[in-house]
Order: C-alpha cells, then structure tokens, then sequence
C-alpha cells in the first residue's frame, strides 16, 4: 500500500507539473517529493537510499551531467536522516513541514552547488531561475505535507484503529 | 543510528561514483542500461487501453497515421541531410535527440557516442548545414550537445561574404544569440546571414548559422553589437548530425 501511495504520488505529481509545464522541470519534481515521501512513510533504511539511487539513476539517464541527480538524492536522503536523528526526533506535523523544507533546499544547494564543480557550466543562473526554484520549493513541500497528512490519517490512524479493536 | 546512516549513505555513494567513473573510462555506461528500459507511457497506454473491437482498431489506425505523419517528416529531413552529405566533403554522422537536459533545456542528449568517433568540439547540424550547436560531453552511446542559444556557448564567426571580417556568438538567456566584437567600421545590417569562421578549431567554415536581427551601435565603444535569430526552432528538434571529420 505504502509504495503505490508513492507511485501515485509520482504519478500525480508529474501530471500536474506536466499539466501546467512549469519550467520543463516536471521530471525532477515528483521524484523529489517522491523520496521525500518515502522517507518519511516507511521506514526501511536500504530502501530510502535504493530508490533515490534508482530515481537518481534514471533522471541521470536522461540528463546531460551523468550522476549529478543520484548524488544530489542520496545527500538529500542522508540530510533528511541525520537531522531526523539529531534536531528532528519526532514525527509531528511541524517536523515534517520543518523537514520537507530543509530538503528541498539541500537538494536544490546541491545542484547549485555542483554549477561551480562540475567541468563544464551547465545552469543558467539567474535570478529568474532562483525564484522558480524557491516557488516550487513551497509547492512540492506543501504536497508533501499534504500527502503525508492524508496518509497518516487515511492510512496509519486506519491501521491502528484496526490494530485497537483486534486487541479487544 | 548516525553511523549506520554514515555507513550506507557512502555504500550507495561509493556505488554512485563508480557507475560515474565507469563511464568516464567507457567501462560500463550505468546511463544506457536505464535509456534500454521500456517507455512508460507505452506500458501505461497498455494498462489503460485493453484490446476492444472497433474502438481499438480505430485507435490503432489513428496511432498508424500519426506514425506514417512522422515517418514522412522524418523523410524528408533524412532527404535534406542526405542532400547536405553529398554535397559537403565531410564526414557526418546523423543522430537522434534522446533527451534534453531537465534543468537546461539548451542541453540535447543525443543517440551516438564514442563507437561513432563523436568527439568533444566537434559542430552539430541540421538540414541542409545550418549549425545549431557544439558537443560538450562524449559517451559510450550518447552525447551532450550545446546548443548556440546555452549562455556558456562561444562561436567564431565571419559575416557573409567578408569571411576576414569576423565576431563572436555567445547565446543570450537560452533564448536567442548576440554577435559581439564586430569592427565599428564593419557594414552591418538586418537580414545578413552569418556563417561559422575558420578560426574554429574542429568546425569547418563557411557553415550557416543565424541571421541579424538588430544592430546595436554606439559611437563610445570599441565594437558593434547584434542580435542574431537562429534559422531553425532549437525547439522542435529531432534529427540532427554531427561532424565528425574535416
């Protein structure tokens, strides 16, 4: 149940950007918010790290800088991980709208970043390119948040009400 | 917990960087095992479209026309380069766009790499010779391409018959390009057409590659300056070749 939520997430998230073609950008989006969403609903460790590897792998197919989104998912995962261990411990809705913020931003740096590394300049930066990339910041959060309070609701406070009455 | 985080988060680091440096050394490209897997679009048309009686032939007589659409586009661009290499003495090799790039869409992915002597440099054309831009970045069975309207791209070029006189195309915002260092005396004017220079190194001159727009001129500078409109839409395109020798 769990990994169709995530696929319909993808699914749905790149309709809506394919819809509405914000950017041409509507490939590396649902797979952000996808790895995000996974981390944040299952809690397997090999599988947060396997599928930004595989997500990563994929888009790195089809991009002009061969790795770069596999490495940028996987800091993301580890980013989410080691504050969700140290600063972040608990799993309330703060923490996950807290969360699902700094990692769009570690992403996002990470790519920016990676402009300066890589041997040949690939970004456009611009100003017009930094505030799509804080507009889509706060939507892909704001769908992260929102699904994930679905599926809390929908799905975990289902299964422990299930749980509840089988001890009953 | 932090350090089984640390482990696995270098595990697949580790498995990341060696897929890259594969790459680079034209082991083994990670990137063509992943182009090979099937499209979803076609898995997801399946899914949704189960095989029915008139409905379906309709669909699939629809979907024919549109592949016979293309096929004939295709044709008659494959005419229009085949025109180009027997009229040209250079040896081109005629490729697919794969992909562009999802962040800069002035970046092409294209279907020839290294097994067909595509080398970095080397100047990317369409119909009948108009160069649209340079390959940046070489794989096993792909390549980059740059196209001219990428803010990082540079060309040398000379203005129409004066091929001593030349200038410098840069792309201008991804959008379209502009001519820098042209001489203050040099006659300018909308509608010239400009051709690549002999000054670049693995790119054969006298090549068409846009046309002026506007001129700016100012009599306080050193060099003219002109917007310049490529003569194809970098948007819509499918097949291209590249030059691989002089």
């Amino acid at each position: 149940m769990k990994y169709l939520a995530t696929l319909f997430i993808f699914v749905l998230a790149h309709s809506l950007y394919s819809l509405f073609n914000l950017h041409e950008w509507h490939f590396v989006q649902p797979f952000l918010i996808a790895v995000i969403f996974l981390y944040l609903a299952v809690d397997d460790i090999w599988l947060h790290y396997g599928f930004a590897f595989l997500a990563g792998m994929l888009m790195d197919a089809y991009s002009a800088n061969f790795g770069l989104y596999t490495i940028s998912l996987l800091t993301t995962v580890f980013v989410l991980k080691f504050l969700h261990s140290t600063v972040f411990t608990s799993k309330n809705t703060g923490t996950i709208i807290a969360l699902a913020f700094i990692c769009q931003a570690s992403f996002w740096l990470i790519l920016i970043l990676s402009y300066f590394a890589l041997p040949y300049n690939f970004l456009n930066v611009s100003w017009s390119m930094l505030w799509s990339i804080v507009i889509f910041s706060v939507i892909d959060s704001l769908l992260i948040i929102f699904l994930y309070i679905l599926y809390f609701n929908i799905w975990l406070k289902r299964k422990a009400s299930l749980q509840d009455n089988y001890h009953f | 917990m932090l350090r089984r985080n640390l482990q696995i988060f270098l595990l697949f680091l580790a498995a990341s960087l060696l897929l890259i440096f594969f790459k680079e050394g034209q082991i083994f490209d990670f990137g063509f095992v992943m182009r090979q897997l099937p499209a979803p679009q076609k898995v997801a048309n399946q899914l949704l479209n189960p095989p029915d009686d008139l409905a379906e032939s309709y669909k699939e007589l629809l979907v024919e026309n549109s592949q016979l659409q293309l096929l004939e586009e295709e044709n008659k661009k494959l005419r229009e380069l085949l025109d180009f290499t027997q009229t040209t003495e250079h040896d081109l090799v005629v490729a697919n766009v794969v992909s562009r790039d999802f962040i800069n869409q002035n970046l092409l992915i294209i279907d020839v790499g290294n097994a067909e002597n595509i080398g970095i440099g080397q100047a990317v054309v369409v119909n009948n010779g108009i160069v649209i831009g340079k390959i940046i970045d070489v794989m096993q069975d792909a390549a980059v391409v740059r196209l001219l309207t990428d803010n990082g791209s540079k060309l040398a070029v000379s203005l129409g018959d004066q091929t001593l006189i030349s200038g410098l195309l840069s792309g201008s915002l991804g959008l379209g390009m502009s001519l820098q260092y042209i001489p203050q005396d040099t006659e300018l004017k909308k509608g010239d057409i400009l051709f690549t220079s002999d000054l670049n190194e693995l790119i054969p001159g006298g090549l068409v590659v846009g046309q002026v727009e506007e001129v700016e001129f100012s009599e306080g500078e050193l060099f003219k300056k002109a917007s310049i409109s490529p003569l194809v839409d970098y948007n819509t395109l499918s097949l291209l070749s590249v030059i691989v020798s002089l």
